[in-house]
């Protein structure tokens, strides 16, 4: 989905040093592991999967809140899945590497940073509280939970890092509450698209090719098919979490306000009063301090998401039970494992 | 299909093309260095400009290439340089008298190290080929594995984005972006399992390749990197000029 690449201008020489060492120590240890451990013929399948996620965020998915808005594969979840996280980190480094060098996403110092927060992160996080919550072998059911929580909490974690590396840097003023909370609201949205997307792609190369995803466990062998139970779960879980971060996000923000407007009144300089008084004149809200109980609106707004949420969820499977999608077998869609016959 | 245009200026000839990949690598990261290290409050100096111009005119690189490349800004740190003078009230003077958010200052300085620190890297991968610019980095000590890695990515790069956009149009030809949205996320991710299959078998075809030819765990490759004089003297030339440009006295606004 859309990646949130850090850009060196935004960080100074400390924070974008120290985080390419972090990153480059990291890399040298995976090597070595994946030296070691890795049968020769995964060599080129680990390039080849590297130039596979490039290919495959070219796919777009449909994203139902809002229409024209389309989320992709990010990918880092998926590989450690199927590679061990060793190997993952590395293909995902070799890719944001790709990235900074033709699409100058993000600059060359901040590749530490970047391998980092969108690699190093999500590959092992991720991959630990997967292998937490999946246990060894775990069902259909179990592993959907396990990677729905896994990549909660390893986008998200990777996400959030970066208002902390934006403020160690202390380059561009944001404040920093109202910036995590957007970073970890987001990125919970993006979390949920990468979890069905990557049970759905295990579920179905599991179907056609249940050699290659044996690392995945047992849960390959189960249909790779989400329950409408599963999908409304996790959208509502997804939620609650969202509704949980915005009314923190309106909790927050008198605070930061109150520290703004001491800071602005102990100042006595012409000028910057002259600059404040024209941003009160044009922001929408400008006397925060006189609405009472502001942070119960954080409630009020979580609960309406919630509400909003689950009802387009209900409407969308609803549409979907309607039209009856087992008409039309995409190839291998098949429940009973017989070739489909096409139309 | 037309993809080919990651490093289509590559093969150009030039006085910088012909450069080693690693005077390059290390001029250019240097460069980056200098810029991220200025003063909170500077922005850089016009001559910082000199640099990736040379760079890219001397390269033979159009500018508007240049141009098109750095419009598609990350809106990440466009959105944190608009919303900088917002939050940044710091009192800065400016020249005599006139005092400013500092805010200002932030984005202005921001967007213009952004700006050239891409020109910058732009001039380094549009005039070196992927393979060498590749080997240079090896050389300079990026892990082996890392760099085999690379390697197979950016071979295979292209064949699967072919295919990807293949499988594209041809779901776009069946599908027209219609239908419930769980029957189309169902057919999307059945089409990134296609691609996964695919590369998967991609993949096994090389390896056998590979044996077949002797692989051994090693990857050799023709075209070895010389150093010459002409490296030395462009690197020495780019420190001078950067010891001068930041510690010269010309740090300023």
């Amino acid at each position: 989905m859309l990646a949130m690449h850090m850009a060196d201008t935004l960080l100074t020489p400390k924070v974008a040093w120290g985080l390419i060492v972090a990153s480059a120590v990291v890399l040298v240890l995976a090597g070595r592991r994946t030296q070691r451990e890795l049968d020769p013929a995964r060599v080129p399948l680990m390039g080849v999967l590297g130039a596979f996620v490039f290919a495959a965020q070219m796919i777009n998915f449909p994203l139902p809140l809002v229409p024209g808005t389309s989320g992709h594969l990010g990918g880092g979840l998926l590989l450690a899945i199927l590679l061990g996280p060793h190997a993952a980190v590395l293909v995902m480094a070799s890719i944001l590497i790709v990235q900074c060098l033709f699409f100058q996403d993000g600059g060359l110092l901040a590749l530490g940073a970047n391998i980092f927060n969108l690699g190093v992160v999500p590959c092992y996080v991720g991959y630990g509280v997967y292998r937490l919550v999946a246990g060894a072998s775990p069902g259909p059911g179990r592993a959907y939970a396990a990677l729905f929580v896994a990549a909660l909490i390893g986008v998200t974690a990777g996400a959030a890092l970066v208002p902390f590396q934006v403020r160690w840097s202390g380059l561009v003023a944001v404040p920093f509450s109202e910036f995590l909370l957007a970073m970890i609201g987001l990125h919970l949205l993006i979390a949920v698209v990468e979890a069905f997307i990557t049970f759905g792609v295990v579920g179905y190369v599991a179907r056609v090719r249940p050699e290659a995803v044996a690392a995945a466990g047992r849960w390959a062998q189960g249909e790779g098919r989400l329950s409408t139970r599963a999908v409304a779960g996790s959208l509502l879980v997804a939620a609650l979490l969202l509704a949980g971060v915005v009314s923190l996000y309106a909790s927050s923000s008198p605070d930061a306000l109150e520290s703004k407007l001491s800071m602005v009144r102990a100042n006595t300089d012409e000028t910057i009063q002259k600059v404040e008084g024209w941003h009160e004149r044009i922001a929408p809200l400008p006397d925060y301090e006189g609405i009472a109980g502001w942070s119960s609106a954080g409630g009020v707004i979580g609960t309406l998401a919630t509400l909003m949420i689950v009802w387009l969820a209900a409407r969308a499977l609803r549409a979907r039970s309607s039209a009856n999608p087992s008409d039309c077998p995409l190839p291998g869609d098949d429940r009973t494992g017989q070739t489909p016959v096409p139309h | 299909m037309h993809h080919h245009y990651l490093d289509r200026f590559a093969y150009q000839d030039s006085p910088v093309h012909r450069l080693d990949p690693r005077a390059k690598t290390l001029a250019v990261l240097a460069y980056s260095a200098v810029l991220i290290s200025l003063p909170r409050y500077a922005i850089p100096s016009p001559g910082y400009v000199i640099f990736p111009f040379v760079l890219l005119v001397v390269g033979g690189i159009p500018l508007w290439f240049v141009l098109k490349h750095t419009l598609m800004v990350s809106p990440f740190v466009l959105l944190l340089v608009v919303l900088s003078p917002v939050f940044d009230r710091t009192p800065v003077r400016v020249g005599e008298s006139v005092v400013i958010a500092g805010g200002w200052l932030t984005a202005g300085t921001v967007l213009a190290r952004f700006v050239l620190g891409m020109a910058a890297l732009i001039g380094l991968t549009s005039t070196t080929r992927f393979p060498e610019l590749l080997k240079g980095l090896e050389l300079l000590g990026l892990p082996r594995m890392l760099v085999t890695q690379l390697r197979f990515l950016y071979r295979y790069l292209f064949l699967l984005i072919d295919q990807s956009m293949h499988l594209r149009q041809a779901w776009g030809a069946r599908d027209a972006g219609r239908g419930p949205i769980g029957w189309r996320w169902r057919a999307a991710t059945g089409l990134v399992g296609v691609l996964f299959t695919r590369s998967l078998e991609q993949a096994e075809r090389t390896y056998l390749a590979m044996l077949a030819r002797g692989y051994d765990g090693t990857i050799r490759l023709l075209r070895p990197l010389h150093w010459q004089v002409r490296d030395t003297v462009f690197l020495l030339a780019v420190v001078a000029y950067l010891v001068f440009l930041r510690w010269g006295g010309m740090v300023g606004r």
